[in-house]
């Protein structure tokens, strides 16, 4: 075993980032405790101990318990041998830092709760908001223009694959079963760097179920 | 053989069943024996090999969107069965990278998938067709079309295998088809041997459920005049 206690469910993007990191380093024996969001299991009293805003993804490893998805994922690559997800070079450090910060902070709300649940879990966020899903495609669109900047003409966002990429893969997979996204996938290079994804092992193992 | 019913297998599209030909099986009359038959795997060829294997021994095969593909490989195996196709909504293309991850998507929350897809999958005035798709997707459920999705995410191109398929060929087309516009149809009815194109007004990606009456007529008409003028 390897020790590993993870909280979350697989529909949860940031939960598919750290299984996507697991899966890159090699680790499949974690013992997964599903609590799903949907169903309102993270805001139990016994999860809210572990997370006082019931969030996933929580960690315990090794006598410590680790909250929140870049917490985690840094932890997770220091430890764990296999290749690295954060580049060497404090410039490429900067690419991946640059685009996880715009995600955390505008691409996550605007791509998964605006677009995204819209059309694939209304009910969730309160039913369809035409407004939201507006906004939504305008900013999500801005922070994959940035990505794919950021990207220019390397493989991944960062250089070699790199936590950026695994933050982003788990909310296009959501996007690209909406009707939106021709709309916002028309981004220069997205198209390349998501068949790029879909074709890597580690996202091809971490579907949501 | 002229007082034989002519064979054919019906192939339902991704996420459907018998419903989506039922409109146009009745309308056939009894100078028909219809094969609906369903062949959820993960790639073309096994279900190739399954259809081929239950199939009668020659027989008109109709096939759409996913089942258009499925109908494609299946003539190319063994033309020498296949008397005549009807084509709708398919691209004959190569899956091409970049696209949704369907699979996933029937694994991860299917019902959302399927509610996606039935706002888009008919003409937007024809309620009732997107409703039996709804129907018809949850009683094949998320499972199976996850394996039809891989299937067609992973298809090869078969445009440049359209030499043998001699066979008369009807391409009928929604005009408003969301997911392989017209113009997809209208290049698979050029390039394959010996085609007829038509194009249904006000119908989106499945006509034998959306256009009933027109499609019967036009598969009628196309039948008695290759297959059975012939005999």
């Amino acid at each position: 075993m390897s020790g590993i206690t993870l909280w979350g469910f697989n529909g949860s993007t940031y939960v598919r980032t750290v299984k996507m990191l697991l899966a890159e380093k090699g680790v499949t024996d974690i013992n997964q405790v599903p609590l799903n969001v949907l169903e309102g299991e993270p805001k139990s009293a016994a999860h809210l101990e572990r997370h006082p805003f019931g969030k996933v993804p929580v960690l315990d490893h090794d006598g410590i318990r680790i909250l929140e998805t870049s917490a985690i994922t840094r932890y997770l690559n220091d430890v764990l041998p296999g290749p690295s997800l954060i580049p060497a070079s404090p410039k490429d450090r900067a690419r991946m830092d640059m685009v996880i910060g715009l995600i955390d902070s505008y691409g996550y709300g605007a791509l998964l709760g605006g677009v995204a649940a819209y059309h694939l879990f209304p009910d969730f966020v309160g039913g369809k908001n035409d407004a939201a899903r507006e906004a939504g495609i305008e900013t999500g669109k801005k922070v994959l223009e940035f990505a794919m900047q950021t990207k220019g003409t390397s493989a991944f966002i960062a250089g070699e694959l790199s936590l950026a990429d695994l933050y982003l893969a788990p909310i296009a997979f959501y996007l690209s079963l909406t009707p939106d996204r021709d709309v916002v996938f028309n981004v220069p290079g997205f198209a390349a760097w998501w068949a790029s994804i879909q074709a890597l092992p580690s996202y091809q193992s971490t579907p949501p179920n | 053989m002229t007082d034989s019913k002519t064979q054919i297998v019906f192939i339902p599209a991704l996420l459907c069943d018998e419903a989506l030909y039922a409109p146009v099986i009745d309308r056939l009359g009894d100078t028909v024996e219809a094969h609906v038959m369903i062949s959820p795997k993960a790639s073309l060829a096994e279900s190739v090999t399954d259809i081929l294997g239950r199939a009668p021994d020659k027989f008109a095969l109709v096939g759409t969107s996913y089942a258009g593909n499925l109908a494609l490989e299946i003539a190319i195996a063994a033309p020498e069965r296949v008397t005549a196709l009807w084509l709708m909504g398919c691209n004959p293309g190569a899956a091409e990278p970049g696209g949704p991850d369907l699979p996933g998507g029937l694994t991860a929350t299917p019902d959302a998938v399927i509610d996606m897809l039935g706002g888009i999958i008919a003409h937007p005035d024809n309620a009732a067709a997107a409703a039996t798709f709804k129907e018809m997707a949850h009683r094949i459920g998320g499972a199976a079309g996850a394996l039809q999705a891989t299937a067609l995410g992973s298809r090869p191109d078969a445009v440049s295998r359209f030499g043998v398929l001699t066979m008369p060929a009807l391409v009928l087309w929604g005009v408003d088809d969301a997911l392989v516009p017209v113009a997809v149809g209208k290049a698979l009815a050029d390039e394959l041997p010996h085609a007829h194109f038509h194009v249904l007004p006000a119908c989106g990606h499945l006509p034998t459920l959306e256009k009933p009456a027109e499609s019967a007529a036009l598969f009628s008409e196309f039948l008695s005049g290759e297959l059975h003028h012939s005999h």
